[in-house]
C-alpha cells in the first residue's frame, strides 16, 4: 500500500475528527428544495467524494460550505467553527479566519483571461499575502511553471484547471473543497491530478472532491456521500459501500454468459438448480463486484453523463 | 503553515488589485480617445478665424461660451459613453474570470468590489477633466485670448463633470454587474447621450430628471434673458448639485447593497 494511502488509513483508524459536519443542511430556492436535509461528514485527512447526478446539489453544498450561499435551514460547521448565517462583525471575521484555511476550486477555474497565468497568481499573491516561493512552489506542482508569460485565454482547458488548482493549493490550505478538478483534461492530466491530490492528503490535507468521471474519482476516493435531488443517499466508506451492493451472478453456460443483479447469496443455489433443470448446461458460477458507476446507477436511478 | 492573509483587503490594496486587473483592457486608449475627441469639438470654434480676430472682444464672452457650448455640451455627448465602457471593460473581466466567487471566498461581496473599481477609476476621471479643460485654456491663450479667465466657474464646473462623471459610472457598474450582456450598457450609455446633450437645450426643471441631465443643470451660465449679453452668469447651482449628490449617493448604496445579496 502506498505510503499516502497507509497515513490515511491511520488517520482514520485513530477515529479522526470530522474536519466538516452539516446537520439538516437545507437550500430552497422558491418551493424547490436543491438541498434537502444534509448530514454530512466529512473525515479529516480524507479524500472525500461527493458524487450525485447533475442538478442533485452538489455545488449548491460546496458553496453553503465556503459561504457563498446563505441556507435556508441547518447547521454547518467547518474545521471546527460554526459558519453561521448572523450577519455581525465577529461571524464574518470568523468565516473570513476559516475560509483563509481552505482552497477551492468551484464551477470553474477563477481566472482572468485577458491576464497571463504569472499575473493571476500575482492577484492571489497580492489577496492572499503569499511568498513567492509558494507561488512558485504551486506552479511547479500542477506543471505550469514554464507556461506562465502566456494569456490565459491562449491556455488549455486543462491548462486553466490546473491553473486554478495552483491558485487553490497556493497558500497550502489544511482542507480543499474542488468541484470537477478534473473537468476537461485528458487522461493523462486526470493522472497527474489525481497523483496530485493523492499526496496532498498524504501531507494531511483533507480533500472533497466532486466529480463526474466515477472510474476516476473510485481510484482516489476512501470516503465518500451519494446525493440525488438534494437528498443524501449513501455515507461512508468504499469499502461500507461495496458491502452494501449485492455483487452480480455471473453464469457461463453454452449460450453465453448471463448476469443477474440483486441475487442473494443463499438464492444461488435455486437459481443454478433452475437453470439445470431448463437444460441449461453450465460451465461457470462466479460473483462479480459492481462498480462504483453500477451501484451508483442504483442508489440514484440515473446514470449516464451525470 | 499557511500563508494566508485572512482579513478583508482594506481599499488601499483593494484599488491596487484593481489596477493589476486593468493591464491589457485598454483603458487608457479608451479615455485618451474620448479625451483627445473632447478637445476637438470643444475646440471647434478656435478654428474659425473670425472668431479669432474677436476673441478678446467684450461681446463675444469667449471663456463663457467656450464652457456653455465648446465643452459642456460635447461632454454630455460622449461621457455617458465614456462611462458605460469603463464600466463595461471593468466588470466583463469579473463576469468571464468567474471573480466574483473568487473575490466572494475573501469577504469581498459584489457590492463592495463594485465600490472598489469605483475608487479605482476616480482618479482617471479626475486626471481626464483636469487634462481636457487645462488644454482648451491653452489652446485658447494659443489662439491669442488675453482676457482673465473666470477660473470659479471654470473650477465650478470641473468638479461638476468630475462628481456627475463618477455618479454615471457608478450607475454603469451596477447595471454591468446586474446584467452580464455589456450591450445593454452601452445602449443606456448611448441614450444617456441624446439625454445630456438634450438636456442642454430644455428647460432647466427637464435637467434635473436624468442623471446625465447634470451637466446641463451644474453650469453657472445660463442665455440672457435680455439683450445686454448673450450669456449671464447665475449663482452657482449648489443646490441643483447637492441634489444630485444626495440622490446618487442613496441610489448607489443601495445598488450596493443589492449587489451584496445575489449569490454567486
Amino acid at each position: 500500500m502506498r505510503e499516502a494511502e497507509v497515513r490515511r488509513e491511520s488517520g482514520r483508524d485513530c477515529g479522526a475528527m470530522d474536519i466538516i459536519t452539516t446537520q439538516g443542511l437545507t437550500k430552497a430556492y422558491g418551493a424547490t428544495r436543491v438541498v434537502d436535509g444534509l448530514d454530512l461528514r466529512v473525515p479529516q485527512g480524507s479524500v472525500f467524494g461527493f458524487l450525485g447526478p447533475n442538478g442533485s446539489g452538489k455545488s449548491t453544498t460546496m458553496k453553503m460550505l465556503l459561504s457563498l450561499v446563505r441556507p435556508t435551514n441547518g447547521s454547518i460547521e467547518v474545521l471546527g467553527t460554526p459558519m453561521g448565517r448572523g450577519n455581525g462583525d465577529g461571524d464574518r471575521g470568523t468565516r473570513r479566519r476559516v475560509l483563509g484555511r481552505i482552497g477551492s476550486l468551484i464551477e470553474a477555474p477563477s481566472v482572468y483571461p485577458h491576464l497571463t497565468g504569472n499575473e493571476n497568481m500575482r492577484i492571489q499573491q497580492m489577496i492572499l499575502g503569499l511568498t513567492e516561493a509558494q507561488v512558485r512552489r504551486a506552479l511547479e506542482i500542477v506543471r505550469l511553471d514554464t507556461a506562465g508569460q502566456k494569456l490565459v485565454k491562449q491556455y488549455s482547458l486543462g491548462m486553466k484547471q490546473r491553473l486554478g488548482i495552483a491558485m487553490a493549493i497556493a497558500h497550502q490550505p489544511e482542507l480543499l473543497i474542488l468541484d470537477e478538478p478534473t473537468n476537461g483534461l485528458d487522461p493523462a492530466g486526470i493522472e497527474e491530478i489525481r497523483e496530485l491530490l493523492l499526496e496532498l492528503a498524504g501531507e494531511g490535507v483533507t480533500i472533497m472532491v466532486s466529480s463526474h468521471q466515477l472510474a476516476e474519482i473510485e481510484r482516489m476516493i476512501d470516503t465518500l456521500a451519494v446525493i440525488d435531488h438534494g437528498r443524501l443517499m449513501f455515507q461512508g466508506t468504499k469499502a461500507e459501500l461495496f458491502q452494501q451492493a449485492t455483487p452480480d451472478l455471473l453464469i457461463t453456460t453454452d449460450a453465453g454468459v448471463v448476469r443477474r443483479r440483486d441475487v442473494p447469496a443463499d438464492a444461488t443455489p435455486y437459481v443454478v438448480t433452475e437453470l439445470v433443470r431448463a437444460g441449461a448446461r453450465i460451465h461457470e458460477v462466479r460473483r462479480e463486484q459492481q462498480t462504483l458507476e453500477d451501484i451508483f446507477i442504483e442508489l440514484t436511478g440515473r446514470g449516464g453523463a451525470l | 503553515m499557511s500563508g494566508r492573509s485572512t482579513s478583508l483587503p482594506g481599499f488601499g490594496k483593494a484599488v491596487r488589485l484593481e489596477y493589476a486587473k486593468m493591464r491589457r483592457l485598454r483603458t487608457s486608449l479608451v479615455l485618451g480617445a474620448v479625451l483627445l475627441a473632447t478637445i476637438l469639438f470643444g475646440t471647434m470654434q478656435l478654428f474659425d478665424a473670425d472668431h479669432r480676430a474677436r476673441i478678446n472682444e467684450p461681446n463675444t464672452m469667449h471663456w463663457e461660451f467656450l464652457l456653455l457650448t465648446g465643452y459642456s455640451s460635447t461632454k454630455a455627448l460622449f461621457m455617458p459613453l465614456l462611462a458605460a465602457v469603463l464600466a463595461s471593460r471593468q466588470v466583463d473581466i469579473e463576469h468571464h474570470g468567474n471573480g466574483w466567487l473568487r473575490t466572494s471566498m475573501f469577504g469581498v461581496t459584489p457590492g463592495r468590489l463594485c465600490t472598489v473599481k469605483l475608487l479605482a477609476l476616480m482618479p482617471l476621471v479626475v486626471l481626464s477633466t483636469v487634462v481636457e479643460m487645462s488644454v482648451l485654456v491653452l489652446a485658447s491663450r494659443a489662439a491669442g485670448a488675453t482676457t482673465p479667465l473666470p477660473w470659479v466657474q471654470w473650477l465650478w464646473y470641473g468638479a461638476v463633470v468630475v462628481i456627475v462623471t463618477l455618479g454615471v459610472v457608478g450607475l454603469h457598474l451596477w447595471l454591468a454587474a446586474r446584467v452580464e450582456s455589456q450591450l445593454v450598457g452601452l445602449g443606456v450609455g448611448v441614450l444617456g447621450g441624446f439625454l445630456g446633450f438634450f438636456s442642454m437645450l430644455m428647460p432647466p426643471w427637464f435637467a434635473h430628471l436624468t442623471p446625465w441631465g447634470y451637466l446641463a443643470a451644474g453650469l453657472p451660465y445660463q442665455l440672457s434673458p435680455t439683450g445686454d449679453a448673450p450669456l449671464i452668469a447665475i449663482p452657482l447651482p449648489w443646490g441643483s448639485m447637492a441634489l444630485f449628490c444626495c440622490v446618487m449617493l442613496g441610489v448607489l448604496a443601495l445598488a450596493r447593497v443589492r449587489l451584496d445579496r445575489v449569490e454567486i
